[in-house]
């Protein structure tokens, strides 16, 4: 490994390091991925880099030497500090970093993990041969590619951990409704709706399977995944004869939540309908709003998103 | 929820710790905790489903009792060696003395490990797939206490029910998140593949390669929802690794330990081909050595839980669904592959959602594959890779055949990345065995 030998002596590896910190802070402020969309080689490919130079690189020279030190004096303030903003997202809510102080946590990420990496490399450098004969240049490539690998990988793991930790950390009592409205929202809360302001024997008309309901009461098996034991029956975007339902029907009133075309898409039932009382779901919780006795329906008289008609 | 988790641990430790100390008796620990909780859980979940089929509900007493009666007998047989197993175990814990980069290791293994488990243990089951089917099954398992109130349509019986099973277990136990199972899952990936690499590798090196193994990105992101594609990779890749070391190890344990966690992957998923590429490996190895008599083995391990689910699916849907069946299908694919067209597109589209989503590890695996090709001392290692070539056969001709079977396959980038997962143990498992032989050639 001459080329070794010959960078051994330079400013190289301080260099990487100084250089590495600076793309992984500047991609803080800016975005996760801006230097490599700006500049060709993504940062993670000069995190890569920097590790591999430790690993292969004598690190008993000057300047090296003093950059190891900054960075063994700095790793655990970085930490602390990353620490400290993951614990104010998991306390507040999603890109409340972003919102309030204006950089990255997914790229403030990588900056505590660059300088773990290096302290934890400096361990590992003595157990790693520097050369095997027989392949050159091929070994340090492997262990490029692999170093690479894992910094791609560790840094998702540890974002994801730390920031899903640190949610539930400040969300101990959140019961099992409260979780499910964080992962479906307001869907979520129309489903105990209706299981509140329905009987377990009921049959469940639901909207057609197309958009604007697809991702909600257009899927009969996600509706059953909410309303069992009770029947769903699916039904076409006009109902072509109310009269084969008998008593215990109940039809969801849903305005749909993806995009569709003509204008004028959305709500459903699409027809007026003869119903022997109309509920209404509340847009901020689970609870009825209003309810209609003896009424018809009429989808241009809807003011609500969600609500069931009973036949 | 403590009694669901109890009730998990007490299959692992009732069920398939006895069985995994009858067939490998001299296993590395930690592989027979991992193999325990796999092979435990997945037999158990089998005989739920049997014994439902009897026309016993799922209950907490019926479910207590067939413990009881599975784990008793099991136990009694090798009460002696379960207890050694567990003095063995505490006194290699009690001797161990980790070096500074085995405690680095071992410290961020048990930060991922415990992340994981806070997470399922905190979420419920929330996702699509998940929700809709997979747990849906298994509240209604638990609720009515029989499968048929559950299988109203197809769609519910695309799958077998491995997952949906454990899941029932968790509720019928008083559980509400039955996730933590797939944490399970991860960790006996974790354990497994550290126990199985320690058989060839030091310690240090095992312990680093689980650590590149459980930092994969959807192996993490799997083992904190509940969908059956992580289950699937730790029984299929295990499987496959485990014949690896019935070769090198010469003990027929580890080929029976294959068929099961290979059978019990496709308890798990039953669409995918892939233990045909292991039945495919098996068949090859045994006729080349000459023991005929393990193919019969491997079959009548595997093919009864295969065969189970085919026979119950088919008795639901009154589709063809035969093994001969499902083999004679893939043969009329391959018939039918002169159309370099089609081949582009398949490769263009594994290029995009397998090999890219793979990155550097791929390469690294070829470059591998080259160096055990050239280095004389590497060729010993030529299994493991022909192991792994053969399931990426499986994987190229098993998109090819979808690709005809199903028109929709090639624009759904997502199911692949999912199911490519299970290389990733497999790739890295040959690596550290190059990787760690290559040291040795320098020393």
């Amino acid at each position: 490994m001459n080329l070794i030998k010959k960078y051994q002596k330079t400013l190289l590896l301080p260099f990487a390091i100084g250089f590495t910190f600076f793309c992984l802070l500047l991609e803080t402020l800016k975005y996760p991925g801006f230097i490599g969309n700006h500049f060709y080689i993504d940062a993670k490919v000069y995190f890569a880099v920097a590790i591999t130079l430790l690993l292969f690189l004598d690190t008993k020279q000057k300047s090296a030497n003093f950059v190891l030190r900054v960075n063994r004096i700095l790793l655990v303030p970085i930490f602390l500090v990353y620490f400290g903003f993951a614990l104010a997202e998991g306390a507040h809510f999603t890109n409340y970093v972003l919102a309030t102080y204006h950089f990255h946590l997914d790229g403030l990420v990588f900056v505590p993990l660059f300088s773990l990496s290096i302290f934890v490399t400096e361990k590992f450098k003595d157990i790693v041969p520097k050369t095997i004969g027989k392949i050159g240049l091929v070994y340090p490539l492997m262990v490029f590619l692999l170093v690479f690998f894992m910094v791609k990988n560790i840094t998702y793991v540890s974002d994801t951990a730390f920031n899903r930790n640190s949610y539930i950390l400040f969300h101990l009592r959140d019961n099992y409704d409260d979780k499910m409205f964080y992962q479906w929202q307001d869907f979520y809360r129309f489903m105990v709706f209706v299981r509140n302001n329905t009987p377990t024997y009921a049959n469940i008309v639901v909207s057609p399977m197309q958009d604007p309901w697809l991702i909600g009461t257009g899927n009969p098996h996600f509706v059953r995944a909410f309303l069992y034991p009770r029947k769903i029956i699916q039904e076409e975007k006009i109902i072509p004869d109310l009269s084969v339902f008998g008593p215990n029907t109940f039809i969801l009133i849903s305005w749909g939540k993806e995009e569709c075309k003509p204008e004028g898409c959305h709500g459903w039932p699409r027809q007026n309908i003869q119903a022997k009382k109309i509920t209404y779901k509340d847009p901020d919780s689970e609870k009825v709003i209003e309810t209609k006795e003896n009424a018809v329906y009429r989808l241009e008289d809807d003011q609500y998103v969600y609500g069931i008609i009973e036949l | 929820m403590i009694f669901s988790i109890i009730f998990i641990l007490l299959i692992s430790l009732g069920v398939g710790l006895p069985l995994v100390l009858l067939l490998i008796p001299k296993q590395h620990p930690v592989a027979t905790m991992a193999s325990s909780y796999l092979i435990g859980i997945g037999l158990f979940t089998f005989a739920m489903f049997l014994v439902n089929l009897a026309g016993f509900r799922f209950s907490l007493v019926n479910e207590s009792v067939l413990l009881f009666a599975i784990s008793a007998p099991l136990i009694f047989i090798k009460k002696k060696e379960v207890k050694e197993f567990f003095i063995h175990a505490f006194y290699l814990v009690k001797k161990a003395h980790f070096s500074t980069v085995e405690k680095w290791c071992l410290g961020f293994l048990v930060f991922i490990g415990v992340s994981s488990l806070i997470n399922t243990l905190y979420w419920p089951v929330s996702l699509w797939d998940s929700l809709v089917l997979y747990d849906f099954r298994a509240h209604i398992f638990a609720a009515s206490g029989f499968m048929k109130e559950a299988f109203i349509d197809n769609y519910y019986t695309g799958y077998p029910l491995l997952t949906s099973l454990a899941h029932t277990i968790v509720y019928i136990m008083g559980g509400e998140y039955p996730q933590f199972l797939h944490s399970f899952f991860y960790l006996s990936l974790g354990a497994g593949f550290y126990g199985f690499l320690r058989e060839f590798v030091s310690r240090k090196t095992s312990l680093f390669f689980t650590v590149i193994l459980l930092i994969v990105e959807p192996l993490f992101y799997h083992s904190l929802i509940s969908y059956t594609n992580l289950a699937y990779t730790v029984y299929l890749s295990l499987g496959a690794i485990s014949v690896y070391l019935w070769d090198k190890k010469k003990e027929r344990g580890y080929l029976i330990v294959s068929a099961l966690l290979v059978a019990l992957s496709t308890w798990t998923r039953s669409v995918e081909p892939f233990w045909l590429g292991v039945f495919i490996v098996v068949f090859i190895v045994a006729t080349y050595r000459k023991k005929f008599r393990d193919i019969l083995t491997f079959t009548l391990f595997f093919f009864p839980i295969h065969e189970a689910w085919k026979v119950f699916q088919f008795s639901l849907t009154e589709k063809e669904a035969s093994t001969v069946g499902e083999i004679v299908g893939y043969a009329k694919i391959i018939l039918s592959v002169f159309d370099p067209g089609r081949w582009l597109l398949v490769g263009e589209y594994l290029y995009t959602y397998v090999v890219t989503p793979w990155g550097t590890i791929f390469a690294v695996f070829i470059i591998s594959t080259i160096l055990m090709l050239i280095l004389r001392k590497l060729r010993k290692f030529f299994l493991s890779f022909f192991i792994t070539f053969t399931l990426l056969g499986v994987l190229v001709l098993g998109t090819f055949a979808f690709s005809i079977g199903y028109a929709g396959t090639l624009a759904i980038g997502d199911a692949a990345k999912r199911l490519s997962m299970l290389f990733y143990p497999l790739f890295i498992f040959c690596i550290a065995l190059v990787m760690q032989e290559l040291v040795k050639i320098k020393k």
